[in-house]
Order: C-alpha cells, then sequence, then structure tokens
C-alpha cells in the first residue's frame, strides 16, 4: 500500500468510526484535565471517558493538546 | 514555593493583593516549567522562539486562569486545570505562527481534472484498478458532491488532506473550533450515510483497496 492509497483507508476509518452523538472540543476541554489524571492514576478511564477517547481518536488537535498536557503531567517538577 | 491545595490557590488568586502577585509569581514558575514538555513535539528551549512565545504563553495563561478562576470546579488539581489552559494557549498560538501564510482557498482548488475531493479519490483511479473498486470510487465522489456542502468539502480538505488545525481552519472560515467540527461532524454522518445507501460499509471499501 503507497502512501496515498492510505488515504482512502483514513478516509473509511474516520467514517467508520463516526457515532451518531459525539462531543465537540469544547465539551472535551472541560473535562481533559480530569481525564488526563485518571489515566495517570490508572483508573478505568477509557470506559468513564468513553467520548472522550473517541473524540481524540477523530480529532487531531485535541488529541495533541492532550499528549502536551500528559507529557507537562507525567514530568514531577 | 508555597505548597498550595486546591482551596488556597483559588483564595489567594481571588482578590487583588499580596497574596495574589506571589500566588501568580508561584502559578507563573509553574507553567513556565510545564511549557519545555508541552511543546517538546515542535520546539526545543534552544529554538530562538522559544523563550518569547513562553513568555507570551505564559502571560495569558495567568489572564485566562483569573478571568475563568470561577469556573475552575475543584475535579483536578488546580495545577493540572492551569497547565491545560497553558497547553491550550500555547498550541494555539504556534498553530497560529505556523500557518500564518496558507490561505485556504489555496490549500482547496480542485486539482484539474479532478472533481471535489478528488485528490483522496485520484490515486487509486490508474488503469489497474479493478471494476468494483471503480464502482465504489465513483459511488463516493458522487456522495461527496452530491451530500456535503462546499463548505464541509472545503473544511475535510483543508483538516484531513492538509492537515491544517481546526482553530486555523475556522478563524478562515469566520467560524470557531466548536462549530467546525460539527460541522465535521455532520460531514462524516452524511459520507456514512451516502455509503450506506450505495449498499456500503466503510469496512467494505477498506477491504476492496487492501488488496489493490
Ligand atoms: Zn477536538
Amino acid at each position: 500500500m503507497d502512501q496515498s492509497d492510505g488515504a482512502m483507508q483514513k478516509l473509511m476509518q474516520m467514517i467508520a468510526r463516526t457515532q451518531q452523538q459525539e462531543l465537540d472540543c469544547g465539551e472535551v476541554f472541560a473535562v481533559l484535565d480530569l481525564y488526563a489524571e485518571a489515566l495517570l492514576a490508572g483508573e478505568n478511564e477509557k470506559e468513564q471517558f468513553a467520548l472522550v477517547v473517541q473524540h481524540l481518536d477523530l480529532c487531531r488537535d485535541c488529541l495533541e493538546e492532550y499528549e502536551a498536557l500528559l507529557r507537562v503531567l507525567e514530568t514531577k517538577h | 514555593m508555597t505548597e498550595r491545595s486546591n482551596e488556597q490557590w483559588v483564595d489567594d488568586l481571588a482578590a487583588p493583593g499580596e497574596a495574589q502577585e506571589i500566588a501568580l509569581g508561584d502559578l507563573r514558575a509553574i507553567v513556565l516549567r510545564g511549557l519545555p514538555y508541552a511543546l517538546s513535539k515542535w520546539l526545543t528551549p534552544s529554538d530562538p522562539e522559544f523563550e518569547s512565545l513562553s513568555e507570551e504563553v505564559a502571560q495569558d495563561t495567568l489572564l485566562r486562569v483569573l478571568e475563568s478562576l470561577h469556573t475552575f470546579e475543584g475535579r483536578s488539581k488546580f495545577t493540572t486545570w492551569v497547565h491545560k489552559i497553558a497547553v491550550r494557549i500555547a498550541l494555539t498560538e504556534l498553530r497560529r505562527k505556523r500557518w500564518r501564510d496558507v490561505s485556504l482557498d489555496e490549500l482547496t482548488e480542485n486539482a484539474p481534472g479532478q472533481g471535489p475531493l478528488g485528490v483522496l479519490t485520484a490515486h487509486v483511479a490508474g488503469p489497474e484498478v479493478v471494476a468494483e473498486q471503480s464502482d465504489m470510487i465513483a459511488h463516493l465522489q458522487r456522495v461527496i458532491s452530491e451530500k456535503l456542502t462546499e463548505k464541509q468539502r472545503e473544511a475535510l480538505i483543508a483538516t484531513r488532506i492538509h492537515g491544517m488545525p481546526m482553530e486555523e481552519v475556522a478563524r478562515r472560515m469566520g467560524t470557531n473550533r466548536n462549530a467546525l467540527y460539527k460541522l465535521l461532524h455532520d460531514a462524516r454522518l452524511r459520507l456514512k450515510t451516502g455509503l450506506e445507501e450505495g449498499g456500503l460499509s466503510p469496512e467494505d471499501v477498506m477491504a476492496a483497496f487492501e488488496a489493490g
């Protein structure tokens, strides 16, 4: 599979992951700190925050912000 | 630096005065210590951009924290909440700088001879494409041009093909990130329905193109 073939697969993955009800970026931002702390505490955050997980799977911007927040929190100052 | 509980942070920051000054100074230091990690994917502290960006981000973060202090619910650590705000401000600013000279028009112009979103489907339309695949492509092209609005097509191309950040696309379209997310969500739902109407699922299409 060459790189451009990936575009079709990515489009289809995106459609496959689409749900009728999704959180928007603002709703995800509102709980991003809670989600990050739950993850670091090893709570079963994936279940509790299923809609956040789904959004992060589809929204690169929120995912970047979430990963940046994790990098900050994982470092004990 | 004093260790503060969530309540102490909020108390100290709530009203102007000496306690607020000290708390702001401490918070500023905390934000500045976090930023190298937040930005590590894009900038190292030795980058000439780094210092001015972090100063700006720290300043804006403190302002935002004071403005929205009443919205802090105490469900996370106060400093986690502040880092979240700092990260959002930092990445927003970084994206704005990185994409400053890119216009939406030049990104979303159709390549010659291609329909809307042709970039997505053109690559598989070579002579070796089997009948099943070319039917799928034709159907998908039809769904894209008939079911999506012009704005949805533009937004999809800019965010998905060119990787332009949502905030940047939103600003150029005269909207905001939340509204743009909803627009794209609606576009994805329309594509899904359009595929289903053609008796296709995304899994079918993926499987058909996997082999080739
Ligand atoms: Zn988002």
